[in-house]
């Protein structure tokens, strides 16, 4: 997939969403973004319309990332890729009905984001 | 009992019986028996002694027959009492005694005194008045009959420590005999009649049929059950019971029964509930700390991990990137540091704002604003902008030069945060020609992890950055704080 897509980086930590944003500049995409609420994320994703988020699962404010996406999922069809320090059963099969495209373990590389992203825009052919 | 045993000896109102027996077959019977066999005219004088009595009291007969008894096996103390009593009996013919097993003290020829149990009757031949004595060792039986009475008594005690009430059921008739403990227990009272359907009433549902089965198993099997369940009380409610029962037989050896003890164990099981509960409640603490450690920790890694990767993109050199690096890892830190001080709770601003700048010399910077709070979140993020703005004020700005000034005050309106930061007299400044890497970290510090927003003014006399930010609603714990701290 060459021709460039919106990502929508929701992530409450500017040092961890500017190193996303350098992934995904560096990659060819347009950043949309990046938002630290579940709010804000659902409101851009409406108006913006990116192709995926990559969605932190504990945001400010306390409001939660799984809820986000799936709001986002139902709402617009966008997919999410979820980045979270810890990735457990109960958590995956939360995040389940928001259909992710994956999960980005924290501590995360630029290069495993950037495998992660390739890998969820070819992979979703909706 | 002294004086009953010397009132039988002296029995004078002696039934009147006629000899069945001729002298001699009577002491050929005598002298067979186990019992020692001893008697007594109505002046006390021994007139027949059998070999079993020589065995027990160690006299021969010939040492006996003609003696007066109480010398030879009546210890010294009660002898004139036995006398004394005879002759009271000889006149008020009262003899309480007679016929019947009686428990006394008695002599032996070699001085021990040993108890005997004695049965006299009363014998009246040719018109004599004679008393014979059944008499046998007591000593063994004594003190079988002190060691029962002691098990008895430990016995009756453990099961008044234990508060247990003791039933027996009896098969043929369905009813069961129960003490008041065991009545309590189950809230029946001492007029209520027992069966097995009266116990099976109280049974908690759940444990009604397993505990019904095990009784029976036991029965059919002639064993023994013992168990922990739940009863109703009709008063208490759900109470906890040990229970032990088991089978009796009859003199045929057929199961005819069943006895037991129930305990009263509630206290204990709350206590055992209690400690699980708490137990359990300790190991979820534990795994939420763990959790919340293991996802502090994470994401601290990120972003160090991403400090390093932008500053790296932005350095011009080594040197360069090693002194940005450090400066923004040990922001961070301070952060960190002061967070942990106050056990990962609300942090001052005022504290946040001097741990950043590191006013702790002669730095000319003056801060003053109310008592504000923030969430270590926020405080860790404003943190690293009020490095950022340090940093740059050190490097090109009022605090490169030793007349510069800065001031930093904040005020709260509605539920923001309001913090404007000002340099004065420092080198004259000019707008860059373009955003510098510190200027984005405080503007995208603000707007992207904060929710709110900074402006910068590069005014002449000095950098003004005019910062706001939402606050959660604390209320109560924001109070009035105008003194002005300089530093």
């Amino acid at each position: 997939m060459s021709t460039k897509q919106k990502i929508l980086i929701v992530d409450d930590e500017l040092w961890a969403a500017l190193d996303m944003e350098w992934v995904v500049q560096t990659l060819g995409h347009e950043v949309v973004g990046p938002v630290a609420t579940a709010e804000k994320a659902i409101e851009l994703a409406g108006s913006r319309r990116p192709d995926l988020v990559l969605m932190d699962i504990r945001l400010a404010n306390d409001s939660d990332g799984v809820a986000a996406a799936i709001e986002i999922r139902e709402r617009f069809d966008i997919p999410s890729l979820f980045v979270s320090a810890h990735v457990d059963p109960t958590m995956r099969s939360r995040a389940a009905a928001a259909r992710p495209l994956g999960f980005i373990e924290k501590p995360f590389s630029p290069e495993s984001v950037a495998i992660a992203i390739v890998a969820a825009l070819n992979s979703d052919v909706s | 009992m002294v004086a009953g045993f010397r009132s039988a000896i002296v029995g004078h109102e002696a039934q009147s019986m006629e000899p069945s027996q001729s002298p001699a077959s009577a002491s050929a019977v005598l002298a067979a028996a186990f019992d020692a066999i001893i008697t007594i005219d109505d002046r006390g004088v021994v007139v027949e002694w059998n070999s079993a009595a020589e065995q027990l009291f160690g006299y021969l007969r010939s040492e006996a027959v003609g003696h007066e008894m109480a010398t030879l096996i009546i210890p010294p103390e009660f002898r004139e009492a036995h006398r004394v009593g005879m002759m009271n009996y000889l006149a008020k013919g009262v003899a309480p005694i007679l016929r019947r097993v009686v428990e006394l003290p008695a002599l032996r020829a070699d001085g021990l005194e040993f108890p005997i149990d004695l049965f006299i009757t009363p014998i009246a031949i040719e018109g004599r008045q004679l008393f014979t004595g059944f008499a046998c060792d007591a000593t063994q039986r004594k003190a079988a009959n002190t060691a029962v009475k002691k098990n008895e008594e430990r016995l009756r005690l453990a099961l008044e420590a234990s508060g247990a009430g003791v039933w027996s059921w009896d098969q043929s008739t369905g009813a069961i005999t129960a003490d008041e403990a065991y009545r309590a227990m189950y809230g029946f009272t001492l007029d209520d009649t027992l069966d097995y359907a009266s116990w099976e009433v109280r049974l908690y549902p759940d444990d009604r049929e397993p505990l019904k089965r095990q009784v029976e198993e036991c029965l059919s099997a002639g064993s023994q059950w013992s168990e922990e369940f739940r009863i109703i009380h009709p008063q208490r409610g759900k109470r906890w019971l040990a229970g032990l029962g088991r089978v009796f037989r009859d003199a045929e050896g057929r199961v005819s029964g069943m006895t037991g003890i129930n305990i009263d164990i509630t206290a204990r099981k709350m206590a055992e509930e209690a400690a699980r509960e708490s137990e359990a409640q300790a190991q979820k603490t534990q795994r939420l700390l763990m959790d919340e450690l293991n996802h502090r920790v994470k994401n601290t890694l990120v972003t160090v991990q991403a400090m390093a990767e932008q500053t790296l993109r932005k350095s011009r050199d080594s040197a360069h990137f090693v002194e940005s690096f450090r400066g923004r890892l040990q922001a961070l830190s301070r952060a960190h540091d002061l967070l942990m001080r106050r056990t990962w709770t609300d942090v001052d601003l005022g504290s946040l704002i001097s741990e950043q700048l590191l006013i702790g010399g002669n730095l000319p910077v003056t801060c003053s604003g109310p008592h504000v709070q923030l969430k270590p979140r926020e405080a860790i993020h404003l943190g690293l902008v009020l490095h950022e703005l340090g940093t740059n004020a050190r490097k090109h700005g009022a605090l490169k030069v030793p007349e510069g000034r800065l001031r930093v005050t904040w005020q709260v309106t509605g539920h923001h945060l309001e913090i404007n930061w000002a340099e004065s007299g420092g080198p004259i400044v000019s707008p860059p020609t373009r955003q510098g890497f510190g200027t984005l970290l405080i503007e995208r510090g603000l707007k992207d992890s904060l929710d709110g927003e900074a402006l910068i003014t590069f005014a002449p006399t000095g950098l003004i950055c005019d910062m706001r930010l939402p606050l959660p609603k604390l209320g109560e714990n924001r109070q009035a704080w105008s003194d002005p701290a300089t530093h």
